[in-house]
Order: C-alpha cells, then sequence, then structure tokens
C-alpha cells in the first residue's frame, strides 16, 4: 500500500551541546496537506526542518519523505523539494535575477523558468537589483522563488511570512493556497503568526521542549477536546442554575448565559439534565470553540504544568 | 563519471556568478597587476644601469609575485569562502539536489581556476610591461630575447607551489565561518616563520644562508617563498617545473581533499 504520507519521521532526536533539542518526534504530514508547525522560539521547529533537509544527522530516527528514506535518498527527494531554512539566505551582494541563476544552474532547470518564478512572487520588475537593497519582504519573496524554482512537490519552508506587511502576507498566504489546490503541493510552513496558519493549514504540529504536543487536523487542535471542555448554555433563569450547580461546575455566567466547565460528555449531559429537572429552560447549548491561538498556548501550559 | 564530471562543471559555473562584485574577484586581478607593476618600478628604476637580463627581469617579477602570493591566496580563498558564510548560504546549498563533495570539490575548483587566472594574467602584465618598458626606454627592450619557456616555466611553479596552502585555507575557511578566524591563521602561518627566520639570521643562530633556501619548505605557507630564494640562489640552480617538494605537496594535498570532503560530507549544518 503506498504511503500517504509525504513527511513520516520517526523518533527524531538531537542534541546540541548534550542539550536534546528534538525528542522523539515523531511527524506525518499527510500528502496534499498544508501543514503548520508550530512552537515557541528554541522549541525545535528548525532543528526539525533542517534534519528533514539533510543538514543534520539524527541519530537515532529515521525519515521518510514521498516514502524514502531520506538519507539512502536524498538526492532525489531533494530535487522534488523546494525549502527555505531560517531568515531569507540569499547572495546579498548579487541581483535577485543572479541568485536565481545560481539555483537554476545548480537544479538544471530551463532558463526561462527563472523569468516565471520571479512573475510568480511579483519580484520581475526588481530582478536586477542587488539583493541587498531589498526590503525583508522582498527577501522573503525571493527565498520562495527560490524554492519554487523546481516546481516542487513539497515545500518546506520556515517561517515564509516574517517580516512581510499585510499586503505581502495576503499576496504569500494567496500563491501558497494556490500551489496546494491547483498543483497539489504539499507544504509544511513552521511560522509563529498563528492567525495565519490557522487561515491557511489544514493540519498542524505543535512543538515544545523538543517535543511534539499536538499533530493532526487544524480543527480538532483544541486540548481539552479529549476530556472535556466548556458549555455555553442560553438557560431562563441564570440564577438559578448558579444556586443549583455547584462551583466546579458552573465556571462563570455572561448575562443570559452560562458558562459550564466539564470533564468528559457524560458529565456535560448529568449537567443539563439537572437543570431541566430543575424546571428551568435551556434554550441553547454551544460548545465554546478555541481559536488556534488559545488553543496552542493552552497546550503549552498543560505540557509547562506537567 | 560524465555525469559527475557535469555536476562539478555546474558547480564551478555557479561559484563564477557568485564571484560577481566580490573581493576575491578583485583579488584576483589586483595581485598580478601590482605584483607586474612594483617589478616593473624595480626594473624602470635600473634603466640607466647595466641593462639587465630578460631572466633577471622575470625572476625579479617572480620575487614579488611569489612574496605576495600567501597573502593572496589567505585573502582570496577566505573571502570566496565568505561569501558562504556570511548569509548562511551553506544551508541552502546543502539543501539543494546537489552531492556535498559536488559542492565542496566544486568550490575547490573554482578556487583552482582563480589561481589559474592569476597565473595567466601574471604572464600577460608582464608581457604588457616588458612592451611599456621597451617603449619608454629601447635599452630596457626584453621582448625580443625573453626566453619565453623560462618565463612560464617561474611563473608556473610559484603558482603550483601555493596550492598546497590553498587547500588547506580552503578547509579552514569553509570550516571557520567568522572570516577573522582562517585569515588570522593563514597570515600567521605565511609570517611567523620568516619571522623567526630573521630574527635567528639576526641573532647569529643562523650563520649559512643555505638555511634560508630549505627552511621555508616545511610550511605550506611559506613554501612560495622558497621559490625567491632558489631562484635567488644563483646560475647554478636548475630550474624545474615540478620540484620534489611541490610534488610532495600536491600529494599531501590531495589526502588534505579527501580528508577535507569526508568531513563535510559527515558535518552537521547547524
Amino acid at each position: 500500500m503506498p504511503d500517504i504520507a509525504a513527511i513520516r519521521t520517526t523518533q527524531l532526536d538531537y542534541s546540541y551541546n548534550r542539550h536534546p533539542v528534538l525528542n522523539s518526534v515523531e511527524l506525518v504530514v499527510p500528502a496534499g496537506s498544508i501543514f503548520g508547525f508550530l512552537g515557541p522560539n528554541g522549541a525545535g521547529k528548525s532543528t526539525t526542518i533542517k534534519a528533514l533537509l539533510g543538514l543534520l544527522h539524527v541519530k537515532p530516527g529515521t525519515i521518510f519523505i514521498f516514502g524514502k528514506e531520506l538519507n539512502a535518498n536524498r538526492i532525489d527527494i531533494l530535487k522534488r523539494t523546494g525549502a527555505t531554512v531560517e531568515s531569507p539566505s540569499l547572495y546579498e551582494h548579487l541581483s535577485a535575477r543572479r541568485n536565481i541563476e545560481i539555483t537554476r544552474q545548480l537544479r538544471g532547470i530551463s532558463q526561462s523558468r527563472t523569468d516565471e518564478v520571479l512573475d510568480i512572487v511579483g519580484l520581475y520588475s526588481d530582478a536586477q537589483k542587488p539583493v541587498k537593497q531589498f526590503s525583508t519582504g522582498m527577501k522573503q519573496r525571493l527565498s520562495l522563488a527560490l524554492a519554487l524554482l523546481g516546481e516542487p512537490e513539497l515545500l518546506i519552508l520556515d517561517e515564509p511570512i516574517n517580516g512581510l506587511d499585510p499586503e505581502g502576507i495576503r499576496e504569500i498566504r494567496n500563491l501558497l493556497l494556490k500551489l496546494n489546490r491547483e498543483k497539489g503541493c504539499t507544504i509544511f510552513l513552521s511560522s509563529h503568526i498563528l492567525e495565519e496558519i490557522e487561515k491557511v493549514c489544514s493540519h498542524v504540529a505543535v512543538i515544545h521542549h523538543g517535543r511534539i504536543l499536538f499533530q493532526g487536523n487544524a480543527a480538532s487542535i483544541n486540548p481539552n477536546a479529549h476530556t472535556g471542555g466548556i458549555l455555553l448554555l442560553d438557560t431562563s433563569d441564570v440564577q438559578r442554575c448558579r444556586l443549583l450547580l455547584s462551583d466546579s461546575e458552573c465556571a462563570d455566567t455572561q448575562g443570559n448565559q452560562l458558562r459550564i466547565e466539564y470533564q468528559n460528555k457524560q458529565e456535560a449531559a448529568a449537567i443539563i439534565r439537572k437543570i431541566i429537572e430543575a424546571g428551568i429552560e435551556i434554550y441553547s447549548a454551544i460548545p465554546e470553540t478555541f481559536s488556534l491561538e488559545e488553543s496552542f498556548f493552552e497546550l503549552l501550559r498543560q505540557d509547562n504544568k506537567s | 563519471m560524465k555525469n559527475i564530471a557535469a555536476m562539478y562543471a555546474l558547480v564551478v559555473k555557479a561559484e563564477f556568478i557568485k564571484l560577481r562584485r566580490t573581493v576575491a574577484l578583485w583579488l584576483t586581478f589586483l595581485y598580478p597587476l601590482g605584483s607586474v607593476l612594483l617589478a616593473s618600478l624595480f626594473i624602470y628604476s635600473m634603466r640607466n644601469q647595466k641593462a639587465m637580463s630578460p631572466v633577471a627581469a622575470v625572476n625579479n617579477i617572480n620575487n614579488v609575485a611569489a612574496f605576495f602570493l600567501p597573502f593572496y591566496i589567505v585573502l582570496t580563498i577566505s573571502f570566496f569562502c565568505l561569501i558562504e558564510n556570511r548569509n548562511n548560504m551553506l544551508k541552502y546549498i546543502i539543501s539543494l539536489p546537489v552531492p556535498r563533495h559536488a559542492f565542496f570539490i566544486g568550490k575547490l575548483l573554482a578556487s583552482f581556476a582563480l589561481m589559474a587566472i592569476t597565473l595567466l594574467l601574471l604572464l600577460i602584465f608582464s608581457l604588457v610591461s616588458f612592451l611599456l618598458l621597451a617603449i619608454i626606454n629601447s635599452k630596457t627592450n626584453m621582448l625580443l630575447t625573453m626566453d619565453y619557456g623560462y618565463l612560464i616555466t617561474v611563473f608556473c611553479r610559484t603558482i603550483i607551489a601555493g596550492i598546497a596552502m590553498t587547500v588547506i585555507q580552503y578547509i579552514l575557511s569553509l570550516r571557520l565561518k567568522n572570516v577573522v578566524a582562517p585569515i588570522a591563521i593563514g597570515i600567521s602561518l605565511a609570517i611567523l616563520p620568516i619571522a623567526v627566520l630573521f630574527v635567528l639570521g639576526v641573532t647569529g643562530v643562523i650563520s649559512n644562508p643555505q638555511v634560508l633556501t630549505w627552511l621555508p619548505l616545511y610550511d605550506p605557507y611559506t613554501y612560495p617563498y622558497s621559490h625567491f630564494f632558489n631562484i635567488m640562489s644563483g646560475p647554478s640552480y636548475k630550474l624545474q617545473f615540478l620540484p620534489l617538494p611541490s610534488l610532495v605537496y600536491l600529494f599531501i594535498s590531495i589526502a588534505l581533499v579527501v580528508f577535507g570532503v569526508y568531513e563535510f560530507n559527515h558535518r552537521e549544518i547547524k
């Protein structure tokens, strides 16, 4: 059966000067997904990306990309991959066009592709300018152009929207969505900007202290999804509900709404039953949804606690 | 084999694109120009004395070139490798579908190509200088009596003498990210042995001038100086295209390249 994961890692461990940076990292990036890789500074995001590109030798641990083991098939895999690592890596004394020419030569790609990628990232008119005169946003876009040069099936982007203005962020977002939709390109991107990840990514993983705290569908990141959550109840008598329920059951009141904290679904059902049996009407019961940002910080908080 | 050669050629081509507007490229032009200019000024200053032989004129240029060669190599190779180290480009380059050894060897070949350009420029500037000297003063017309075989041999063997130090400086520069470190190491290795020789000579510890001809042989960074001293040691000196120490240094260079490729293949690009 073919492996449907574009990236699959098993037991990735890595240490800098005996300080563990990656701790049994197991990632599964579904093919065709836009995968957001989240984590605070120093969590191990860039180290993971370096490992995925074969810059670091992770032992023990295995990396499979397109179903092939990385060390044994590095060149074949990298031919199908485009990447940016850490801050935009560019030859600043050269023009944008020369920067692309260098990569084009090394990848053995036809010359016409240079103009294509310059056009895609909107740098065609600035192609002759030395990169040192570029703004951070322009450098980010040029880095992306270099990554797109080989028409990759997998894009690995390290903080691709850092330094971009809102317009630039929107352009890059639309470009990534287009690449994913039209070319079926799998995109693995790390970012601090959670709002953007939320807008773009179909899947996310959260890394903290070198350990994966969560990975899966972006919609299922709610850290309390398995154990419980918060229910917002619109009732006919909030005050009576407050008296009826114990402090541990009732978290708060917001106008006519009651915030109920529950540990599991059975507990939520029991609380609702208790209110109805007391003759109070419930007009609506809506589970409180977490934004990605809230979920992210909740995951970190839980990890720090443990 | 054909594929590997083609890959090396691609890397060399890419390296030459990177060289545009760099200190390394400027030095490649300035070093032969400066050497020839300095020697030519000396030759010109001797115009009213006994006519200088073409061999002596070539030796003058070669002496200046041999003296500055270690500094030229240290600076050029360090700045050439700085192109990768300055903007974290090594990470990007290694993430391209190019074998690490191809990048290492390709860039080294580009370094040798710079030295070949230097040699060519040294020859061209020398001939232009001889022509200009002949125009200024017919007494110094050496173009007609020039031993061109000698001219090429002398310059070639001086540049070849720098191959081992080129390889060492290349490995150092690609390993040490801060450009000051490889430059400081290289300049120290080029100056210290000569400084020690000077001190030993002044204090009388070395009384035999012949020591000057063999002592620099043992440091690849001062080996180019020995060509300067050998040529000065008189007409009895037999000029060889590839003297034994150069041959030994070539073998050492090959061993160093093998070591360098192994180290680079296993390096963690952090």
